[in-house]
């Protein structure tokens, strides 16, 4: 309200002590009524408008500088929610549209908008490498006293977000509901170029962790190939070690894909498990990417390829005779492990040929079926038949492996020769 | 290499890969590659299979022989 004048003088009015004091006194004491609220623009001129009674908390506005609000040490209770915002409190306010007919519908409403800005330049051909319209520095930081467990730097605390724009997450995504499973793309080994016999190289390519929560699970980006060491104990970063614990050894090594829980870090790691590698410091997040053999001291050489759906197909550079039996092979189930991971469910190709003095067949086939004895005329019939007395016969066949066996039964009392080579596999890497 | 002994000491099988320790797969011992009785077994010689028609035809001559005595 606006200070109101005391007293209106008339011609010849003698300006006593007490009209003084009481016209001026009413100013004085009433000062701000006369600035507020105003009755026209005003200005500041630059100068600073305090806001608090310890004069810590500002407006102010500069050349290069909008508006300027420093809020300035504060103190009580902290929270999120309704005004408890420690640093910058919008409260809870209700707008009423009265624009829109009855049943009508408005295109859009926001409660707080941030206006396209513009960047311009006085010189010519300037470029700026990163320009954002709203910046927000870093997640809270703990301050004397203080732990923070889980620091976020936007937190969205109910409602759904729409970005109706492209997203970069440079670093790692955390996602709590995947609409998907575990998708892989790239990450394909291969054995590497300069020390083929203990180095791998991995392609850059991107995964989710095997977090069995939907909502711990991460998103894991490789950005560039990384070559990892197999007789060198694990160091981050390529051309450094790889192998999570131990010495190195004639075996099979899973590859894993693994994250830093803080960092965001991705890297590649060597373990003798296909569950549980022994985790380096700080590294929360894994994913089983890739399997390799090591034997006669030196990595297997293969050749792989990505395949349908981000799956692994990898074919053994030289072939060997995986399984060799000389009258072995009878008409009991038999299971014998090929050259293929044993920890996963795989598709495995092989190479197989039998012989023997009599007309013969052969069932070969998933250890995970059922015994069924070969038959050239019922349920399960044959894999492979030999129709010539004395004869070898070969034949290209996939069987699914989860175990890396395979089962096989002949339907003569002994095969005198069962052999099988194994050419690779499939995995689809889910 | 893994090879598996009858209990004669024959070689009955020999496989790439570690083997599951089950009946099928007794008395397994890894060897090396170049090992002499794995590569034995490797390049043991083929079977010789003779058919029924190659043995009557050699039965015949043999009839033959003899009565032309």
């Amino acid at each position: 309200m606006a200070v109101a004048q005391v007293y209106t003088a008339i011609a010849n009015d003698v300006i006593t002590a007490a009209r003084w004091n009481n016209e001026f006194g009413n100013i004085y004491n009433n000062g701000t009524d006369i600035a507020f609220p105003l009755t026209k623009a005003s200005s500041l001129a630059g100068f600073t408008l305090t806001l608090d009674a310890l004069g810590v908390s500002t407006f102010t506005s500069s050349s290069s500088v909008g508006l300027t609000f420093t809020s300035g040490a504060k103190s009580g209770t902290p929270g999120v929610g309704a005004n408890n915002g420690n640093t910058l409190n919008i409260v809870s306010a209700t707008f009423t549209d009265t624009a829109t007919a009855g049943s009508g519908t408005a295109a859009e409403f926001s409660a707080v908008s941030i206006l396209t800005p513009t960047l311009a330049a006085t010189n010519t051909l300037v470029t700026t490498t990163d320009a954002a319209t709203l910046y927000i520095q870093a997640a809270p930081i703990a301050g004397t006293n203080e732990t923070i467990t889980n620091p976020w730097a936007i937190w969205v605390d109910s409602g759904a977000v729409r970005l109706d724009g492209a997203i970069t997450a440079n670093s790692s995504l955390h996602v709590g509901s995947l609409l998907f499973g575990k998708p892989i793309s790239g990450l394909i080994q291969s054995n590497a170029a300069v020390d083929p016999t203990n180095d791998i190289t991995i392609s850059a390519g991107e995964t989710v962790s095997d977090d069995a929560t939907l909502a711990s699970r991460r998103l894991m980006v490789l950005s560039a190939a990384i070559t990892k060491q197999l007789d060198v104990n694990w160091v981050v970063g390529t051309d450094q070690g790889g192998l999570d614990t131990g010495a190195i050894a004639n075996a099979d090594y899973y590859i894993w894909l693994i994250q830093r829980a803080d960092t965001g870090v991705v890297d590649a790691l060597f373990s003798l498990s296909a569950t549980a590698p022994t985790m380096p410091t700080n590294y929360a997040f894994k994913r089983l990417i890739g399997w390799i053999r090591r034997a006669g001291a030196a990595i297997a050489l293969f050749t792989a390829y990505e395949y349908v759906g981000g799956s692994l197909l990898q074919l053994w550079t030289t072939l060997t005779l995986d399984i060799d039996l000389a009258a072995t092979l009878t008409t009991t189930r038999r299971t014998d492990a090929v050259r293929v991971p044993t920890g996963v469910s795989v598709m495995s190709h092989l190479q197989v040929a039998i012989i023997d003095a009599a007309v013969s067949n052969a069932y070969i086939y998933s250890a995970e079926q059922a015994d069924q004895n070969p038959s050239a005329s019922v349920a399960p019939l044959v894999t492979i038949r030999n129709p010539v007395a004395g004869a070898t016969i070969f034949s290209n066949i996939n069987i699914w492996t989860v175990t890396g066996v395979i089962a096989a039964e002949s339907s003569v009392a002994t095969m005198d020769n069962y052999a099988v080579c194994t050419q690779g596999f499939t995995w689809s890497r889910k | 290499m893994f090879i598996g002994r009858r209990l004669d000491g024959t070689i009955y099988g020999a496989w790439t890969s570690k083997q599951p320790m089950d009946e099928f797969h007794l008395n397994i011992e890894e060897v090396s590659d170049d090992h002499p009785d794995y590569v034995a077994f490797k390049t043991r010689p083929p079977k010789i299979y003779i058919s029924v028609d190659e043995k009557i035809a050699a039965l015949e001559a043999k009839v033959l022989a003899l009565e032309s005595k």
